[in-house]
């Protein structure tokens, strides 16, 4: 066994009983120490996911609501807070709980700094690449080029040029959409053609409507420390309904594991791959079914949902890495192949703590150029929050309740909806939200709002159709995401229950929802057209006007579970 | 259960979705089910008032292993919905699939289609391209020429969408 310095150090500390002083252990937990990883076997995966165009470095809180259904209950990924640290063996107050959970989230944002950043990922990078010549492959899982308002008004080609100067080698999609078919392919080719990113564009589960001819290449296959790698791409199975189907008004989309199963005996058998790996944008639950029903995959490298699972999750053979968002982390995953199979292997989530990591020079001059035009727009200074902010979490968080005042007030409505995205930054309390803040929450192709009237029952299937999204207890049936967030009312949510029966007790300004009456409501991000101003703009003139945010907790959703009340857990 | 549809059935129900639908080997021929007490044109009727009315009380057993659906989990449009229907059965003169039957519980007639079948198919399978109202189970059942039944069926949500990640 290889005892590690902190492992040394925690040794030390009980044996020693005060042995060690506050000053020495907080030494100890020095950031830079999550940074040293000691090299095992032939092969590095590195994977990042979901940077969501967080081209600086970030504040993101992880959420302290993730709630799992059935078996999942408990579980990893579904494991929050406290019961993270103990299922990890990590202590409050350290780097780790900081980076991993949502606890003392403030204090330790203080403490440790801002997450990511693409001139500290580059840093990182690089040293790692220096350390493991010849033996690396980097492999971003996608929702890269949305989710800043350059990456906005660049339609995705400042973030492309970003990962083309990080050396990102393999790729695959889903938010890329948003800009069209045709901008997809401009920026990543397609099956015969290339685009201006200069890694392999995979994803073998789109295909055209018609004929279901493939539109991209399904896999690739990289020589990495004298071995053959085979990835698979799979892409967001869900995006012709999780976004406007114009973007992609032709293709079709699916899990298709059948198919996967199909490509690893060809990558295997055909094709002399000695390790085969999924890069996959469908989220950890979908990640976790699908690695019990194929055979053959070592490694799925996984996104989409978020989670920052800090250790990989075994299925049967497969090892599944699911690696956060927001550039916050990298995973490292070194792996002995010893004939054809993986002998042993060694992995850590390591957070991107930017101050622990000096900028890449030519990455920050990227970075710059591609900021200076906007650079004045950007960092106007909007309001200032006395609140923590943050959308991440299975309901309504205090920055989605910024949104929804701002869509309310303007529309004098009752009702407002918001989508549950996993994306957008964290201010702290005494923080300025900028501009930029605010893109980084709304910065989408359609981000319209609208204002209509809705019968209470319309209102209430909707939240059921969401919820079903979120907790259906088969993981193939959910796209991802969180419950919608709601304001101007309140609900009390059973995630157990079947669809249909898990919402109940509506109140719109704390009278019962009527399922006849009809409701003034409004919203952003429709699936359909929408005339209404951009929700930036609606959310910025409510902060200019408001100067001062302040969200105190709002009882906005009470969550109940018959099983949670019945069970012994 | 497999998960999705592999890429031949796609492409094969491609072609079928133009067509409207249409079987997918000779011989046979597709039509709502008028047989057995037809019903007035928009009507409606719930899936056990419509299985009732086909096929009395006859039991219908599992077709899990015998029958193959393929049928996406999430509608990607709910107006238009490939579904293909394949069953492991043999074609002969005196043992073959006689109908192959497509069933939305939860659309307004919910029995969408009847596939009529001869041994000279050769082989049992049926695409179409469907119409689902709402979120709900489809079914395929078989009718074999000796009378016997057989049932598979899957969820499929039609949503509103809309998307987190």
């Amino acid at each position: 066994m290889e005892v590690t310095r902190r492992d040394l150090l925690k040794l030390l500390a009980i044996a020693g009983g005060l042995g060690l002083g506050p000053r020495d252990l907080e030494a100890a937990e020095a950031p830079a120490r999550l940074l040293e990883f000691a090299p095992l076997g032939n092969v590095t995966l590195l994977h990042m996911t979901d940077p969501h165009a967080a081209l600086r470095p970030v504040f993101y809180r992880e959420p302290d609501a993730l709630l799992g259904v059935g078996a999942e209950r408990g579980q990893p990924p579904y494991l929050t807070g406290e019961a993270a640290l103990r299922a990890y063996g990590l202590r409050r107050g350290t780097p780790e709980a900081y980076a991993y959970t949502h606890l003392d989230f403030s204090q330790l944002a203080a403490r440790y700094g801002r997450m990511g950043g693409y001139a500290h990922l580059a840093t990182l990078v690089k040293r790692i690449r220096g350390e493991r010549r010849g033996r690396t492959l980097l492999l971003d899982g996608g929702d890269t080029i949305q989710g800043s308002a350059t990456a906005l008004w660049t339609r995705g080609a400042d973030m492309v040029r970003a990962m083309n100067e990080l050396g990102v080698e393999v790729f695959t999609p889903h938010w890329e959409f948003i800009y069209g078919i045709d901008r997809v392919r401009e920026l990543f080719g397609d099956r015969e053609r290339g685009g201006l990113f200069a890694g392999d564009f995979v994803a073998h589960n789109v295909t055209e409507l018609g004929f279901g001819d493939p539109i991209f290449r399904p896999y690739t296959i990289r020589a990495v420390g004298g071995v053959r790698v085979g990835v698979i791409g799979q892409a967001f199975p869900y995006t012709p309904v999780s976004h406007p189907r114009r973007f992609v008004p032709d293709l079709t989309f699916g899990i298709r594991d059948d198919h996967v199963q199909g490509l690893v005996n060809e990558l295997r058998d055909g094709r002399k791959a000695e390790v085969v790996v999924l890069l996959s944008h469908n989220g950890i639950a979908v990640d976790l079914k699908l690695a019990a029903r194929v055979s053959g995959l070592d490694v799925i490298l996984g996104g989409h949902t978020h989670d920052a699972l800090v250790e990989p999750i075994r299925v049967g053979r497969t090892l599944v890495v699911n690696s956060g968002s927001h550039g916050k982390f990298l995973s490292r995953l070194d792996l002995d192949v010893r004939g054809g199979r993986i002998a042993d292997s060694r992995y850590r989530l390591i957070p991107v703590l930017s101050k622990a990591l000096p900028e890449d020079s030519p990455m920050a001059r990227l970075i710059h150029d591609i900021r200076a035009p906007h650079e004045a727009r950007l960092s106007e200074r909007l309001a200032v929050s006395e609140s923590l902010l943050y959308r991440r979490g299975n309901f309504n968080g205090p920055f989605d309740e910024v949104i929804l005042d701002a869509l309310l007030g303007r529309a004098d409505a009752q009702v407002a909806f918001s989508p549950g995205f996993r994306w957008g930054v964290t201010i702290l309390p005494g923080q300025e939200i900028s501009l930029e803040d605010v893109y980084s929450h709304t910065a989408l192709t359609y981000a319209n709002t609208w204002v209509r009237e809705m019968s209470g029952g319309e209102i209430h299937r909707i939240m059921e159709d969401v919820a079903d999204n979120l907790f259906h207890p088969d993981p193939y049936y959910r796209q991802g995401g969180d419950m919608v967030r709601l304001g101007g009312l309140t609900y009390v949510i059973d995630p157990e229950r079947p669809m249909g029966q898990r919402i109940t007790d509506v109140r719109v300004g704390g009278r019962p929802l009527d399922p006849a009456r009809r409701y003034k409501a409004t919203g952003w991000a429709s699936l359909g057209e929408a005339d209404g101003p951009p929700v930036w703009d609606v959310v910025a003139e409510h902060l200019r006007r408001v100067k001062r945010v302040r969200i105190d907790p709002r009882a906005r959703v009470k969550v109940v579970s018959l099983a949670r009340q019945r069970g012994p857990g | 259960m497999t998960g999705d549809r592999p890429i031949s059935r796609r492409r094969m129900l491609g072609t079928l979705g133009v067509l409207g639908v249409a079987g997918a080997t000779g011989a046979l021929t597709l039509s709502v089910p008028r047989r057995a007490g037809a019903q007035p044109f928009g009507l409606q009727e719930t899936v056990q008032d419509g299985l009732k009315r086909l096929f009395g009380g006859r039991p219908i057993k599992d077709g899990a292993g015998v029958i193959k659906l393929d049928v996406p989990l999430i509608a990607e449009n709910g107006s238009v919905v490939p579904v293909s229907v394949e069953v492991s059965s043999p074609m002969t003169a005196n043992n073959f699939v006689k109908h192959i039957y497509i069933v939305a519980d939860q659309n307004r007639i919910p029995i969408i289609a009847r596939a009529t079948l001869t041994p000279e198919a050769g082989q049992a399978s049926v695409g179409a391209t469907v119409r689902l109202g709402e979120t709900g189970d489809v079914r395929a059942i078989v009718e074999q020429s000796d009378g016997g039944l057989l049932q598979v069926k899957r969820e499929v949500k039609v949503t509103v969408g809309g998307c987190g990640g």
